[in-house]
């Protein structure tokens, strides 16, 4: 049953990616319909009601027939609707409607299992509807796309798409970065509730196990509306795991390796349904070792841009000493689907380990020859980061209005490792403290408390309104020999309101407020060493942030075909503790950061068109878009030298952000795939006409791809073809090195096996297919002049289980 | 609308005419006069440090960092001295020194007058051998260069 179940997800997923423009013409229809009820009636193949029937619907309200295989949704509020039917021994089944159109009951015929099954054709669904009748760029991604586009980390995965890049430290910290924005500038959310670590270090990746994640929204410009001050830039939402929608047990297991990092990992994941509970449990285990480059006989790391320490030449060969990691993950879901909505608790664990290059101890012989022995050793420096996550959410449906909750509770715990010393001799006694906690250099341990609440209105035919208050509190506390950020506390929170007005057929205007006010409190912090530096690393700072934001966007659909977005907005964002009150030397960076606590919030006019057109197989999109800010905030290099290295400092300035994405996708009968996409930005900081720091350069997509007719053993086969074209970055700030542009060619092919009655998922992907030397302007390791690995053949195995 | 969409592509085509800057002209250029390379130092003597330092806009800080290469390290550009046989520091020499640069001034010349103690301590003596400076300018806008040089201490 459940390999079936998997079976018709995969269908769907592939006509929801890959025939988006059938989908389009359905979406088309828009939700003009107050409230109305879906009911009918399940048979069996006999004509028989069918009791204890499992009834999904739009992948949020559960119901199960009663004795004369009936059901009822009441208060439906969407029109097009989508009902996922199950039940033991039958065939799993999708109906797609209308309720404008849809006069009597139900009637829903089970036909028995067998193994073979039909494709399920689909007519649409409410998530493409979304991307259509939102002014905001805002696009959702099904598993079917993440599993394709697996990459070592989900910011990895996400880079595909165009205007979405990440900004790594090796093999296993990724950052996300959309439109060149990134830092706090980018929210990541999990269920709407905003993940929190340490944004302000490039050093810091996401806490999220990708396996874990079945379908996400992306919403590439200002999020700020609904998200707050952070989302200014763009918003990845990792949306919760779907309601299995079968009675009965599902997992699968699966099974990764990949040549260059000698990369091991594994996931297991199983749900459970049972009348309206379901529970789901993910747990994962990776580890990789030391990334390769391209053979080169002899490599030579030439001085980084700051720091005395840093500035050493070492030859280097191709393996990248210290840059092994592991993670390992588990999550766990339980909930209660029910005719009036659903409510979960989820739970997250995530906890990494990874080393950093280690250009100080390979100068050492005994040290080197130790990173000769294994690739899998992390020695000093690496990170280790913990974080724990819980929430729990409530869809109320009341009529056709929506209530939602949603509470969080996370904790970031971030270590890092490094070789200590003392300049002065004072600190000693500390200096062995923590050296006998491994040489612990700097702890960072957040925590955070979240709460959102918000009510649609949808009783009103052409009117929605939408309203919610978001809260959160934060504990920042610190510890380890060094010191970069004080401890501090934060309250936010932040009242929104969005009202879209469907005016007629043609013509959507979406527009919202948002006020938001925020408290930060600041500890001091003393210099522990009195002989060495400032007597005070921070003063005890506290201040409110209040702030407004404000869009006003229009969607015109002048035929079935095409869809015009344009959307104006003001969005603000509230300076981090960070930008605020930096003070100290950030290690891997070998620079003295300073934040200022003079620094406002920042204020941008943000601008966004879309236009998209699909006919037939054909889907054309381009949207380009321009930020203004009126003081935007930066990390600038400051002609001052301290011993520890050159001291940088946030400051603010007039900047502007201005550029597009651009994608055609295109299907030819239904073989051959054709998929190119586009991004570029262009950023700039008025005031002192010049570039603004770590800006992407243009990058260009194209992929080829065959799918081949299913045989019987060997189905959903594709092979196919991608080139990455990425061009140089010249517009750089100083000390940020001009990157050349390059060209990368990846493979990938895949298939599912029919083995007896159980199904094998195969991939084989080979990224650098010609092991090309290159850069990647936005890495860590670009500043040290490493370049990014060689060529990496992987293979994915997963085995759905019933 | 279309007037608006009209306004913000003329602006930012207009953005757009921001030249790239060439960075390799916008650093700070510096030249070492003394020590020279292979230089020998003495413990409790003192030297002239000078070097002459020029940038298209105006300068920023100079800082040199002095530290023992008992291990035969390499910072990138080094002239081949004798070396002694590599060895474990015991009371290696380290110090650090930092000085402001006139701001407005495109071309100077640094020069500074600096002590090396004689000592550690009363009972300790500093291991005499080979020593780096490593020597860091930067510019008003932040720009910053980086050489080293390579001399040797002995005990007077």
């Amino acid at each position: 049953m459940n390999v079936l179940a998997r079976h018709i997800s995969y269908c769907i997923n592939q006509l929801r990616g890959l025939s988006f423009a059938l989908a389009i013409v359905f979406s088309m229809f828009l939700n003009l319909s107050g409230q109305v009820s879906i009911d009918g009636v399940v048979l069996d193949e006999n004509k028989k009601p069918y009791t204890g029937a499992n009834l999904l619907l739009n992948k949020a309200r559960g119901t199960i027939t009663d004795k004369e295989g009936r059901f009822v949704f009441k208060d439906v509020t969407s029109n097009r609707f989508t009902l996922q039917v199950s039940a033991v021994g039958y065939k799993d089944l999708v109906v797609n409607g209308n309720t404008d159109t849809l006069s009597n009951s139900l009637q829903i015929n089970l036909s028995p299992h067998i193994q073979e099954l039909e494709e399920v054709k689909v007519n649409g669904n409410i998530d493409e509807r979304k991307a259509k009748t939102e002014s905001i760029s805002i696009q959702l991604f099904e598993e079917e796309f993440l599993k394709e586009a697996k990459a070592a980390t989900l910011m990895q995965t996400l880079k595909t798409i165009p205007g979405i890049n990440s900004m790594d430290v090796g093999t296993g910290i990724s950052k996300p970065v959309i439109r060149g924005m990134s830092y706090y500038r980018v929210v990541v959310a999990q269920n709407g509730i905003k993940q929190e670590g340490q944004q302000w270090s490039s050093h810091h990746g996401v806490s999220i196990d990708q396996q874990s994640v079945s379908h996400l929204e992306i919403i590439k410009g200002p999020g700020s509306l609904q998200y707050g001050s952070d989302a200014i830039g763009g918003v990845i939402n990792v949306l919760p795991e779907p309601v299995p929608i079968n009675s009965g047990f599902t997992g699968e297991v699966s099974f990764t390796a990949k040549s260059n990092t000698q990369w091991l990992g594994s996931s297991a994941e199983f749900s459970i349904r049972k009348g309206d509970l379901y529970s789901n449990i993910t747990a994962t285990y990776n580890t990789y070792g030391d990334f390769l480059i391209p053979k080169t006989d002899s490599f030579l790391l030439p001085a980084p841009v700051s720091a005395s320490e840093a500035s050493h030449e070492v030859v280097l060969g191709n393996q990248i000493f210290n840059t092994a990691g592991r993670e390992k993950a588990v999550s766990v879901s339980t909930g209660l689907v029910k005719p009036w909505g659903n409510s979960c608790i989820e739970f997250n664990y995530y906890e990494t380990k990874t080393g950093f290059f280690d250009w100080q101890g390979i100068q050492n012989d005994s040290i080197r020859s130790w990173h000769e022995k294994s690739r899998r050793d992390i020695q000093l420096p690496y990170q280790h980061v913990n974080n724990y996550f819980i929430q729990h959410y409530t869809n109320r449906y009341f009529k056709t209005d929506k209530l939602k909750f949603v509470f969080g509770y996370q904790s970031n715990h971030s270590k890092e490792f490094s070789l200590l010393s003392d300049r002065t001799g004072n600190r000693k006694e500390e200096l062995d403290y923590y050296r006998n906690k491994g040489n612990y250099e700097l702890g960072l341990h957040l925590q955070t408390l979240s709460g959102n609440v918000s009510y649609s209105l949808r009783r009103f035919d052409k009117h929605k309104f939408t309203f919610g208050l978001n809260t959160q509190y934060q504990l920042h506390k610190t510890d380890g020999y060094n010191h970069i950020l004080p401890e501090y506390d934060k309250f936010s929170s932040g009242f929104f309101l969005t009202y879209k007005y469907t005016i007629n057929k043609k013509w959507i205007l979406n527009t919202g407020a948002r006020i938001d006010y925020s408290v930060l409190d600041i500890q001091e912090s003393l210099n522990p060493d009195v002989a060495f530096g400032d007597s005070i690393f921070n003063p005890a700072f506290k201040a409110t942030y209040p702030g407004t934001a404000f869009s006003l966007g229009i969607n015109y659909l002048p035929g079935r075909n095409t869809v015009f977005k344009l959307n104006i907005g003001r969005s603000f964002r509230v300076p981090s503790a960070y930008e605020l009150a930096a003070y100290g030397l950030h290690r891997h960076e070998g620079r003295f950061e300073k934040g200022n606590t003079d620094n406002k919030p920042e204020e941008a006019w943000q601008l966004d068109l879309g236009i998209k057109y699909s006919w037939k197989g054909l889907a054309l999109q381009l949207s380009p878009f321009l930020n203004y800010f009126t003081n935007y905030l930066y990390l600038s290099p400051t002609p001052e030298l301290r011993p520890e290295g050159q001291v940088y400092e946030y400051r603010q300035t007039k900047a502007m952000l201005s550029g597009a994405e651009a994608s055609a996708n295109f299907r030819f009968r239904d073989r051959i795939l054709f998929n190119a996409g586009a991004e570029y930005v262009y950023a700039v900081n008025l005031d002192l006409k010049s570039a603004l720091p770590f800006t992407p350069p243009l990058r260009i997509q194209t992929e080829v791809s065959y799918l081949f007719k299913d045989a019987k053993k060997l189905k959903k086969s594709r092979l196919g073809i991608e080139l990455l074209s990425v061009a140089n970055q010249k517009f750089t700030v100083p000390n940020e090195l001009s990157t050349p542009g390059y060209h990368s060619i990846n493979l990938l092919a895949r298939t599912e096996i029919a083995f007896v009655r159980q199904k094998i998922n195969l991939m084989l992907k080979v990224r650098n297919l010609l092991n090309t030397s290159y850069f990647n302007h936005i890495s860590f390791y670009r500043r040290l002049r490493i370049p990014e690995p060689g060529r990496d053949i992987q293979l994915f195995i997963s085995i759905p289980i019933k | 609308m279309k007037k608006l969409i009209f306004i913000s592509l003329i602006a930012a085509i207009s953005f757009a005419c921001i030249e790239e800057k060439d960075t390799d002209l916008e650093k700070p250029v510096l030249e070492l006069l003394a020590p020279m390379p292979c230089d020998t130092l003495f413990f409790g003597d003192s030297f002239h440090f000078t070097a002459k330092i020029t940038d298209n806009t105006g300068l920023g800080n100079i800082s040199m960092d002095m530290h023992n290469n008992f291990g035969h390290h390499n910072h990138g550009s080094h002239a081949s001295c004798n070396m002694d046989a590599p060895k474990d520091a015991v009371h290696p020499f380290a110090n650090n020194w930092i000085f402001a640069l006139p701001e407005s001034e495109k071309e100077f010349v640094f020069d500074t007058l600096i002590t090396l103690p004689d000592r550690k301590n009363d009972s300790v003596l500093f291991d005499p051998g080979d020593y780096h400076f490593h020597i860091y300018v930067t510019d008003n806008d932040g720009y910053q260069v980086f050489t080293s040089l390579d001399v040797k201490v002995l005990n007077n």
